[in-house]
């Protein structure tokens, strides 16, 4: 799985390592009980601080994307059924809400949209 | 004549390097030629091919100038020294001119790539291969660099039983340069994966030939001082002997680096030959010059050179803008050596008697004989037989340093080769000097000594 990052955006490096593994195990790309590189080989590969990396891991170890423990190292979890999502995708996702209504979308536009990004990511 | 033969010899191996090297920058590997980086549809573009038959051109006529001024320096009668400035001035000039052709051609090919659009559809990011950095990397043994270590260090022992410190710290460097080689391969392995597009398997591939041949050179290289320590040492017993396993060891060790290059940019010409058909990883903006590299994001101060297996330091960073300062100075600097040598050959040799020392001197160099320590003076008017430098100056004017002759294994020598008689002098502790400054009295001289 290759991921993008972009230096000159305004969302942290951390972040958007955070967002695109998030969006790798929506896609399937990654999947559960897969290995993920150590702090350290990422940090290597994309030529980061190897705090920005941990930062990150520690951000999906909280949200409960990955595990870690001493023998596997960093695997993706394994989820089954609906999850509780973290207070904060609710919060980004009532934003996204309000500002397309505020932008004048209907209520069956917005599902729609919806609908079409989830069975993308699917 | 056969010092300078020898020079250029040397020095002739630039040209083919040289033409072979930036010849090879044409052929497209992971998408990349003269460091532009293009789409699968650029690659064949008439005006794409036609720069770099351009490029190929000139560099042809560069690479064949050089040769011809070759021929006409080696004719051009000319000191040791001037020689050797001369021949410096010419590697630095070897060196740099084929790159001019090289950055003009690099800058025509963006143009061209900017004027036609071939930017990759994904905005320009820093790309990371999450799945190659998850696989583990299995490291060199360390038996690989303890055995040369070992035989490096087989000499050294020799000279510390012996006594000989001079051998000793001579013999030092095949050890230290096989340590030195061992951390540099640890140091400057970069395990940075060669993406070249969404393929994981050609990423795996490429990786790992590189890695691999990343290995090989510096084993390759811990042995070859392994060798030329074994093979110094074979020549303070059989002069002859160990210049030509010295020879043959730098001829191997040369053939199988640049084969090993050579094999990679192959290999790597032929994996990405499909390459760049729709997603493929474009960092020329990282890339001055298509040679050198410049990102601020990039926390690394070796990085891996795109093509090939070489590495070159990020000049977003201090330390690398000094590393390369400093290289660049070091190159200028080179023909300041030619300089010295020139006068070096220009001072005379000269000896002084005072009431309690003969002192030889040359420029810098000062040998002082306490005279209450002489045990026996000799007049030759012919040098020891198979007098040979161990360590020192060995010029058309003057012989200094450590020699050996078949009589003595040491002798400290600071003479006028060119004119006779010298003097040899045996001191109370064994010690031996072998000195004359060509002076018409040196008979005089031996008969005050006596």
């Amino acid at each position: 799985m290759l991921l993008q990052l972009d230096f000159n955006s305004e969302r942290p490096i951390y972040q958007q390592i955070r967002d695109q593994i998030v969006v790798g195990i929506a896609q399937g790309v990654l999947s559960p009980g897969e290995k993920l590189p150590t702090v350290r080989a990422l940090a290597d590969e994309a030529g980061v601080n190897m705090m920005t990396v941990s930062k990150a891991y520690q951000l999906l170890k909280q949200e409960g994307y990955i595990t870690t423990d001493r023998r596997s190292g960093t695997v993706v979890s394994a989820r089954e059924g609906a999850q509780t999502v973290p207070e904060q995708t609710v919060g980004r996702l009532k934003l996204a809400v309000s500002e397309l209504r505020v932008a004048g979308w209907q209520k069956e536009q917005v599902l729609e949209l919806c609908q079409k990004l989830y069975e993308q990511e699917g | 004549m056969i010092v300078r033969l020898i020079l250029w010899a040397c020095g002739i191996i630039i040209i083919p390097l040289m033409f072979w090297q930036l010849n090879n920058e044409t052929k497209f590997k992971k998408n990349i030629a003269l460091g532009v980086t293009l789409p699968y549809v650029g690659r064949t573009h008439p005006q794409t091919v036609e720069l770099l038959n351009r490029f190929r051109r000139i560099l042809r006529w560069i690479c064949l100038g050089l040769l011809v001024s070759v021929v006409v320096l080696v004719l051009l009668p000319m000191s040791t020294g001037l020689s050797l400035t001369v021949w410096l001035i010419w590697i630095d000039v070897a060196m740099v001119l084929p790159f001019i052709p090289y950055v003009k051609y690099h800058k025509k090919l963006k143009a061209l790539k900017q004027e036609q659009g071939w930017y990759p559809e994904v905005p320009r990011t820093h790309v990371v291969n999450l799945t190659a950095a998850a696989q583990a990397e299995k490291p060199i043994s360390p038996v690989q660099f303890l055995l040369p270590l070992v035989v490096s260090l087989a000499p050294l022992v020799w000279g510390i039983v012996q006594q000989d410190w001079l051998m000793t710290a001579l013999f030092l460097t095949g050890p230290v340069c096989v340590l030195l080689f061992w951390a540099l391969y640890q140091w400057a392995m970069r395990r940075r994966a060669e993406t070249v597009d969404e393929n994981e398997s050609l990423t795996q591939t490429l990786t790992r030939i590189r890695r691999r041949a990343w290995r090989r050179s510096w084993v390759w290289g811990s042995w070859f001082m392994a060798g030329v320590n074994l093979a110094m040492w074979l020549s303070l017993s059989h002069p002859v002997w160990g210049l030509v396993v010295m020879l043959a060891l730098t001829v191997l060790f040369l053939v199988l680096a640049v084969g090993l290059e050579f094999h990679l940019r192959h290999q790597q010409e032929r994996l990405t030959a499909q390459s760049g058909q729709t997603y493929y990883v474009d960092e020329d903006e990282k890339w001055i010059w298509g040679m050198f590299y410049y990102d601020p994001n990039d926390t690394h101060l070796v990085v891996n050179n795109r093509i090939g297996m070489n590495t070159t330091v990020n000049l977003a960073k201090k330390s690398g803008r000094v590393i390369m300062g400093a290289t660049a100075v070091l190159m200028l600097l080179m023909p300041l050596f030619g300089v010295w040598l020139m006068a070096e050959e220009r001072a005379p040799v000269t000896l002084t008697l005072t009431d309690t020392a003969l002192v030889a001197e040359h420029g810098w160099d000062h040998y002082e004989i306490p005279l209450a320590d002489v045990d026996q003076v000799q007049l030759l008017q012919e040098e020891p037989e198979g007098l040979r430098r161990i360590a020192g100056t060995a010029m058309d004017n003057v012989y200094k340093g450590r020699y050996q002759s078949d009589e003595y294994d040491k002798i400290t020598v600071c003479m006028d080769p060119q004119e006779g008689p010298w003097l040899l002098i045996t001191m109370d502790d064994g010690t031996v000097y072998l000195v004359g400054d060509g002076a018409e009295d040196m008979a005089g001289l031996y008969e005050q000594l006596k």
